[in-house]
């Protein structure tokens, strides 16, 4: 295991603050650091295929390489030691799995949440009705969700291949659609277990703590699916990371900051109900829903908006 | 050097919040004889006493009786309606002063003072000399004065309260919780006799307190399937009062009153309306052309307010009953006569006196706090009504003071002491600014929350979700280490999901819905319930058990070791099972089919220890328990030191640290409420789980403290204990002993509610010298210690001025008394908590090990 010397202060016998060296495991390095070293790849095919116009990006801007602080646009003083360090211990197994974001786009992001929010809060029936809402709700968001797939499925394809004209999505991607949408409905089981675990009431709320999953499930997971699909190559590696958030530059990944703000969301909703306000809307699982609703909706316009400052900052720099 | 800056800091912390505690609840300045002639007005000279309405009364209390549960259509007292339909019944909703506990509302419906807060603390103190009235004045005082022969049956709090005025008595004390219909026998059984023309004429006041109805309520709450059944047996009581006594006597007066209501849940102790509203009905055969219930038809539609007839005060109760029999008035107490039963007396000049001698009584007590006296002129009825009414309203809101320089020399020592801890903080964690930055973070947090008094209520809740956060990024970080154990982490997570599910805790949400496992378990049948329990409770010992097998090396300690952890797990275990047996069913109903081992199980004990109430038997395991257990924890105390000098041999570090921890868990467990048992291996569970995930010690030892401070905290409150007063369990305070001693009984009480907090104070050692290597402990050993001490130094600064300021701030919010200042004592024993179990013992085991 790679160390580095680290600061660590302490006190000695004579009650004095000594600073003394100590030994710290490489892996609690932040994560940027980490990040540099793996995410090659992904930069580059970011700068092709950005919808921006690519004159405007030097070749020899890489962030790896050239150790800028994306967001101010500076050169990083006193980490080049330490990820040199790191880059022969890690750069290799990285290597062979990059998790590849999509270029930020106003494309990505996914309008149709705050519409369903919007329909699903004027409606009123979420306060008497609840689980008969929630799962007519549901229905339109199946809907919706599985166009919103498609297009994030062209979305990627276009970028992967920039040069080749797309005529719309493929009978296989179809058929990938068509598989892809039971399994992330199935996969609101696993995180339905999750959130049983994290606390979510067992008994008679059980159905409706599933059709909150069930909405997690297609706004969180369903996009992801699409960009990284389970029939590529390493796909076992992406989405390991994926899951144990080891994305490089994921703050430039929109689709992952979408599917994180959808859970973060999910996790803040619940802030509300313990208040004395006594409203209707208090009531598990609303605010939950409400929460990664909105939550999806903020982490994709807020990873958006920090590719354009990123994208500025750069065309400042150069 | 820096120890001592450190202690020194913990004790004024402690010292501060004292005094804050000192300033802020102030005892109580009752009225004394000689302020009594001081301030006393005479009365007018064209003053005759009036005359007394009433020879005889029967008072029936009804524990948690609800007025909806006596005046609503949801109500099942049917005879009660017709009462009250025939002018006979004149019915109240009486409001019941907070804390909603029997005691204090004892207290207030005798002396008709308003409890302070103290009241409420000593209700749980239960010591016989604290929470007596002694001297004070009440309308039983006044009656044993005027050799009225008093008979009591019911509740033994009234012989707490008034050990020296009954002629005749049996108390019934709340042991069976559970137990629906013998407490209600053992007072009912009594009626034959008393209401006989016999026992009539030995009595001439006859106080039933009725218990069933607030057991019923605490189990399934006030819709409960049992609730119909008791309100009937309550109805058929009054109806034979009334025939035996009211019918028979016209002078007879006889009053039915609830000490305090229930919430939905069937709680009490609060201040919401449904815990506040009692019910309260006098009947006599003088009201019957009065028309005193204002025509209105009983049942009345049940309603959310509780509004049913008129809404007096409880402690209105005192001025009206002892002006309707013709004695004094208790010179403390606050409440007015009610003006409708002005109408039993004809004469107006009458009806003026009665309302002059409650003025008088009053206005005593109005110059008192003045300070001067105030002149009292001749006054009509209606200004008389105002001028009891006025009085009353002043002598009600003056009756708490702050002490302000207490309240202000505490919150600047408490200042210093917080500006002083982070000053050593920022030093301590100089080149690890994110860290120190976040632990402050986190603990701010948390203590703005004291701002919200329902997040005081649902403390329960940020507890919760600070510790998912925790363990998602403690999990997180496993993910990016590598080396993944799949089945520590899922025994983590599962562990901490059961003791979530283990007890509700919290006032709101604590929904029937919410699945709480020990309920669950307290409602199995009696046929597959002991076999369940005693399944669990071997889990429970399992984990202790094979700890002391693996961890101890093999030879002649080993096998001491051996005999004693076994003798404590049958002493443990059987007193356990017998707590199960007797006091979630009732064994001796032979309707009740127990599995055979059981039967046997409690002959043996019976035959053993010779004695046939269960009570006694356990009482009998525990004092053996105890003297077993400190030896055992001395041997093992001690192990390193003679090993060491004696045998020239080192033991091993994880050996003794997960003794010492495997041995402080029995005596714990024996602490701890019966249906809390099956948390421990749940602990051990997240404990071992958490050894396995956690990263590296050297390099993360905040990680260590925060984990301690949230489980200790989530813990806590998953034992189904709260913020407020009414959780406090009391069950095993008198465990092993045999005869009061406050500070063992109160020792006992605080392990059992701070059972889970002792325990991961010692389970953090075991955590942390386990993962440290065997030769650098000598040199880590205290710095560890110093860790956890200052990061909880910090913690408990910042969240206790935060809190102090918040009660100084909303000292007059309408929760000051029902949340706010539970929290202060609580809080004050998690000071308490932080300097005995995380500083002095924790100290002294580190320091034994050599």
């Amino acid at each position: 295991m790679t160390t580095r010397r680290a600061k660590k202060v302490s006190f000695n016998k004579s009650s004095k603050i000594v600073e003394i060296d100590q030994e710290e495991d490489l892996n609690n390095l932040d994560l940027e650091i980490e990040n540099q070293n793996s995410s090659r790849f992904n930069n580059d095919k970011n700068n092709e295929s950005n919808k921006f116009n690519n004159d405007d990006f030097d070749d020899d801007f890489d962030p790896d390489t050239m150790d800028i602080d994306l967001t101010t646009g500076k050169k990083r003083k006193g980490r080049a030691a330490a990820r040199a360090d790191a880059a022969a211990g890690t750069a290799e197994t990285d290597d062979k799995a990059p998790v590849e974001a999509l270029a930020t786009s106003l494309g990505l992001i996914p309008y149709h949440l705050p519409l369903l929010l919007y329909s699903i809060l004027s409606d009123g029936t979420i306060m008497n009705d609840t689980a008969k809402a929630i799962q007519k709700t549901f229905f339109n968001l199946i809907a919706i969700a599985l166009i919103y797939s498609v297009l994030v499925g062209e979305m990627a394809k276009l970028q992967r291949n920039p040069n080749k004209k797309s005529s719309g999505p493929t009978g296989a991607e179809f058929l990938y659609t068509s598989i892809s949408f039971p399994i992330s409905v199935a996969l609101s089981i696993p995180i339905y277990l999750t959130f049983l675990l994290f606390g979510a009431p067992a008994g008679p709320l059980n159905t409706l703590t599933f059709y909150l999953s069930a909405h997690v499930s297609l706004i969180s997971f369903f996009p992801l699916l699409n960009v990284y699909k389970f029939t590529d190559k390493n796909a076992k590696q992406i989405w390991w990371k994926l899951l144990t958030f080891q994305v490089p530059n994921w703050k430039l990944n929109q689709i992952y900051c979408s599917s994180l703000g959808g859970l973060i969301g999910c996790w803040l909703g619940v802030i509300p109900i313990p208040l004395d306000w006594d409203r209707d809307w208090q009531d598990w699982p609303i605010t939950l829903l409400i929460g990664s609703y909105a939550g999806a909706f903020v982490g994709s316009v807020a990873s958006y908006l920090y590719g354009l400052y990123v994208l500025s900052k750069f065309k400042k720099n150069t | 050097m820096r120890y001592l800056v450190l202690i020194f800091s913990l004790l004024a912390q402690l010292a501060a919040f004292l005094l804050f505690c000192k300033g802020f609840f102030p005892t109580k300045v009752l009225l004394t004889p000689d302020e009594l002639d001081q301030y006393s007005t005479p009365f007018p000279d064209d003053y005759i006493e009036p005359k007394p309405q009433f020879d005889q009364v029967v008072l029936m209390v009804v524990d948690a009786m609800r007025a909806d549960f006596l005046f609503s259509n949801n109500s099942y007292m049917d005879f009660a309606h017709k009462l009250l339909n025939d002018g006979y019944g004149v019915g109240f909703t009486a409001f019941s002063n907070p804390p909603t506990v029997t005691l204090p509302r004892l207290k207030g419906i005798t002396t008709g003072s308003t409890p302070n807060f103290i009241d409420a603390v000593l209700n749980i103190a239960d010591d016989e000399n604290t929470s007596g009235l002694g001297d004070q004045d009440s309308w039983l005082k006044q009656m044993f004065l005027n050799d009225w022969k008093i008979n009591m049956f019911g509740d033994d709090t009234w012989h707490k309260l008034f050990p020296d005025y009954f002629t005749k008595t049996e108390g019934t004390a709340s042991f069976y919780v559970s137990d629906f219909t013998i407490v209600d026998n053992n007072v009912t059984r009594h009626l034959d006799y008393e209401l006989s023309n016999e026992g009539k004429s030995n009595w001439d006041c006859l106080i039933l307190h009725y218990l069933g109805l607030d057991h019923i309520g605490h189990k399934g709450g006030p819709n409960s399937p049992n609730m119909p059944l008791k309100q009937k047996e309550m109805d058929q009581i009054m109806e034979r009062v009334f025939n035996e006594v009211v019918l028979q006597n016209p002078n007879s007066l006889f009053i039915i009153l609830g000490d305090h209501g229930m919430n939905d849940v069937g709680n009490h102790g609060g201040s919401s309306t449904a815990e506040t509203s009692a019910a309260l009905m006098l009947v006599s055969q003088k009201f019957k052309n009065l028309n005193l219930n204002n025509n209105i038809e009983s049942p009345i539609t049940w309603n959310h307010d509780y509004n049913y007839f008129d809404k007096i005060d409880q402690i209105d109760l005192v001025p009206t009953l002892t002006e309707l029999i013709g004695l004094n008035i208790p010179i403390n107490n606050l409440g007015s006569f009610v003006p409708k039963f002005l109408n039993l007396y004809n004469d107006e000049e009458e009806q003026k006196n009665v309302l002059i001698k409650n003025a008088l009584q009053l206005k005593v007590l109005l110059d008192k706090s003045n300070g001067k006296i105030s002149t009292f002129e001749n006054m009509e009825i209606d200004q008389l009504i105002e001028y009891i009414n006025s009085a009353k309203e002043e002598l009600l809101s003056s009756s708490s003071d702050y002490n302000y320089s207490d309240l202000h020399l505490a919150l600047a020592v408490y200042l210093l002491m917080t500006i002083l801890s982070f000053i050593i903080f920022g030093l301590y964690f100089k080149g690890q600014f994110f860290t120190a930055f976040f632990d402050v973070v986190f603990f701010v947090i948390y203590s703005v929350n004291f701002i919200a008094s329902s997040m005081v209520e649902e403390e329960h809740h940020l507890w919760w979700f600070f510790t998912t956060i925790f363990f998602a990024y403690i999990i997180f970080k496993r993910f990016r280490i590598g080396s993944i154990s799949w089945i520590a982490i899922s025994s983590m997570m599962i562990g901490l999901r059961l003791l979530k599910a283990w007890n509700n805790s919290g006032q709101k949400h604590n929904l029937k819905a919410n699945m709480k496992l020990s309920t669950y378990l307290s409602q199995l049948p009696s046929d597959i319930g002991p076999n369940v329990y005693a399944g669990l409770l071997v889990l429970s010992f399992l984990p202790m058990v094979l700890h002391i097998n693996v961890k101890t090396e093999a030879g002649l300690s080993m096998n001491i070791y051996q005999v004693l952890i076994a003798m404590l797990t049958c002493l443990v275990g059987s007193s356990k099972m017998l707590a199960y047996l007797s006091e979630n069913y009732n064994i001796n109903d032979v309707s009740l089919v127990f599995p055979k081992w059981c039967l046997k199980f409690i002959s043996f004990l019976k035959e053993t220890t010779q004695l046939e109430d269960y009570n006694k038997i356990n009482n009998v395991l525990f004092s053996l328990l105890q003297r077993v257990w400190l030896f055992t924890i001395i041997i093992q105390l001690f192990e390193p030191m003679v090993s060491k000098f004696i045998f020239k041999k080192k033991t091993s570090i994880t050996h003794y640290f997960s003794n010492v921890l495997g041995i402080i868990t029995f005596v714990l467990i024996s602490q701890t409420n019966y249906l809390n048992v099956p948390i421990f291996p749940l602990l051990y569970l997240i404990l071992f789980g958490f050894a396995y995930t956690s990263p590296n010690y050297s390099t993360n030892s905040n990680i260590f403290n925060v984990f301690i401070l949230l489980l200790q905290n989530l813990t806590f409150f998953q034992f189904g204990s709260t913020n407020s007063l009414s959780s406090v369990d009391l069950t095993n305070s008198f465990n092993g002993l045999t005869n009061y001693n406050i500070f063992l009984s109160g020792l006992l009480t605080y392990t059992c509610n701070w059972a889970g907090p002792i325990f991961w104070s010692i389970a953090h050692l075991y955590l942390t010298f386990s993962k440290i290597p065997q030769d650098r402990i000598q040199s880590m050993k205290w710095k560890i210690l110093f860790d956890k001490l200052l990061f909880n130094f910090v913690f408990y600064c910042t969240s206790g001025l935060l809190l102090l300021g918040c009660c100084y701030h909303l000292r007059f919010h309408l929760f000051i008394w029902t949340v706010f200042s539970p929290k202060i004592l609580y809080f004050l024993s998690w000071l308490v908590c932080n300097l005995v179990f995380d500083t002095i013992i924790s100290y002294i085991i580190v320091a034994l090990y050599v």
